[in-house]
């Protein structure tokens, strides 16, 4: 699942504007083309116009809901990471659109005094 | 957009407080703890790098040590030793020329890499950083952060996001909603001064400079406004140079004050093309491009004006780079208000690397092939052995 989270240092300069926000992977994902691994924290920018090719989260209004997909030429959505595309019966819309993705790694422990 | 800039994968990566973590390599028990290296106190030593830890007090590189003990008390101050550090920063570059052999050191502990033409060999961009970063830890025990996008620039914002031993991976084609939210002295080359100029104007973020108007920029800043709104964008088209494309030269340059002041334009031109010719001839005998040429013109009363101008790509062939000198000498001959005492012109941004024609430019790529004979004939017989253009109207003495 995504969830919404906070960040900061230089990357929170990033979500101080109202239009983007980070979203970090919970759980284990399938493996695809978009290398997705869990803690991946995304970058989203929402309220911009969505082009094929473009990574989107989608939502129905409510946090559990919101998954990841890609937008296909004939701007179909396309679950990825195993994720589900939105379902017909649902009136999903697009949260906003994945502009980058930041992985971050924990300092290696055994060197800590 | 072309596919090679399409496919263009940049990483712009930085080794994590580099000296502090060699000495952490070098003795385990600094790890965890506030530590600088530097000059001690009672020599008026200096920071000269702190860890995550230090920083946390408000500890940054260049800050007094004194300051940095009284900010810190469980401060801990190392001298550290230069020659340790070049050897860990060889071993770091070592590895990483194993996966591309076009990286650019930019310092110590930082480098631009370009990954084109390696996907078969380590998989997409992403996969190649996180391998390198995770190979860098293993090996050396030193923390690697990774900014990967399409160019330089984006990469180098990203890789600071990422601070520390984190990786930023920034979409193809969403560069321009990256930069649009960040603060403008994010982006490299805008400093205090302009941060303060562009606030004037309300332009806070770079989303803002990106849709301000080029000629607006243009007026305010000079050609530099331009550029920044393009960069502003996520735009950059540097490429990543490895050491045998750069030039030891930074530039080229010939001028002449005339044994007496002149306005005549025939004489003026035909000097600047002789001196054009001189340091293209240079050029090439040096393998060398430039990307820029500059012209400088002084006037009898010694005000001096110059003017430049870039080519799209660096070359070394005299007609194409004689165009622009000559409309850049009548540009500023237009307001001349006095006889001539000098004229000159300067060849910068050289990099290794020989002219290529492109698939439509025959006429180009002939020329080309009479500058490599002229070159050979000026060797043997002198340098006044052929003349062309406007070089015709010159006396012996000019």
């Amino acid at each position: 699942m995504l969830e919404e989270v906070e960040m900061d240092g230089k990357a929170g300069q990033f979500s101080g504007n109202k239009n983007t926000f980070f979203l970090a992977l919970r759980g284990a994902p399938a493996e695809d083309e978009e290398q997705l691994r869990e803690g991946d924290v995304f970058a989203i920018t929402e309220g911009v116009d969505v082009e094929a090719g473009d990574l989107v989260v989608w939502w129905t209004g409510v946090e559990r809901t919101m998954a990841l997909a890609r937008v296909q030429d004939d701007f179909s959505f396309k679950g990825v990471g195993g994720f589900l595309g939105p379902p017909e019966r649902l009136s999903a819309e697009v949260r906003g659109v994945v502009v980058g993705r930041l992985r971050q790694f924990e300092p290696d422990k055994s060197q800590e005094a | 957009m072309s596919s090679e800039k399409a496919s263009r994968s940049v990483l712009h990566v930085d080794l994590d407080a580099f000296f502090v973590s060699v000495e952490r390599v070098l003795d385990p028990r600094l790890c965890g703890r506030p530590v600088v290296v530097g000059g001690p106190v009672e020599g008026r030593g200096v920071v000269a790098a702190a860890s995550y830890e230090a920083r946390q007090f408000g500890v940054h590189s260049a800050m007094p040590m004194g300051q940095a003990m009284r900010l810190c008390p469980d401060l801990i101050r190392v001298s550290g030793t230069r020659g340790v550090y070049a050897r860990a920063s060889k071993a770091v570059f070592d590895l990483l020329g194993s996966y591309t052999p076009i990286v650019e050191k930019v310092s110590v502990d930082e480098a631009y890499l370009d990954l084109r033409g390696t996907e078969h060999l380590f998989g997409r961009a992403l996969d190649a950083a996180d391998h390198m970063r995770k190979e860098v830890k293993e090996r050396l025990r030193l923390d690697l952060t990774v900014g990967v996008s399409r160019n330089r620039l984006v990469s180098k914002v990203a890789s600071g996001f990422a601070k520390p031993h984190g990786l930023f991976d920034v979409r193809p084609g969403q560069e321009p909603r990256f930069f649009a939210p960040l603060p403008v002295k994010v982006l490299p080359g805008i400093g205090p001064v302009t941060q303060k100029r562009l606030r004037d104007f309300h332009i806070d973020q770079l989303g803002t400079l990106a849709t301000t108007d080029g000629w607006f920029l243009e007026d305010v800043f000079g050609r530099y406004g331009r550029s920044m709104r393009r960069r502003a964008k996520g735009e950059d088209e540097t490429p990543v140079r490895p050491p045998w494309e750069k030039s030891t030269r930074k530039s080229l340059s010939q001028e002449r004050t005339f044994a007496e002041d002149t306005d005549d334009l025939q004489v003026l031109r035909g000097r600047l093309q002789r001196m054009l010719e001189k340091c293209c001839s240079e050029l090439r005998s040096k393998g060398l491009l430039a990307r820029t040429m500059s012209i400088k013109v002084r006037y009898a009363d010694f005000t001096t004006e110059t003017r430049d101008a870039t080519l799209p790509r660096p070359s070394d062939h005299d007609l194409e780079w004689w165009e622009l000198a000559s409309s850049l000498l009548e540009r500023v001959l237009k307001k001349r208000r006095t006889l001539v005492r000098l004229v000159g012109v300067r060849f910068s941004g050289l990099e290794r690397g020989f002219w290529q024609g492109g698939l439509f430019e025959e006429e180009r790529v002939v020329q080309r092939g009479r500058l490599a004979v002229m070159d050979r004939m000026r060797e043997k017989y002198g340098e006044k052995s052929v003349r062309t253009g406007d070089r015709l109207w010159l006396r012996n003495s000019q």
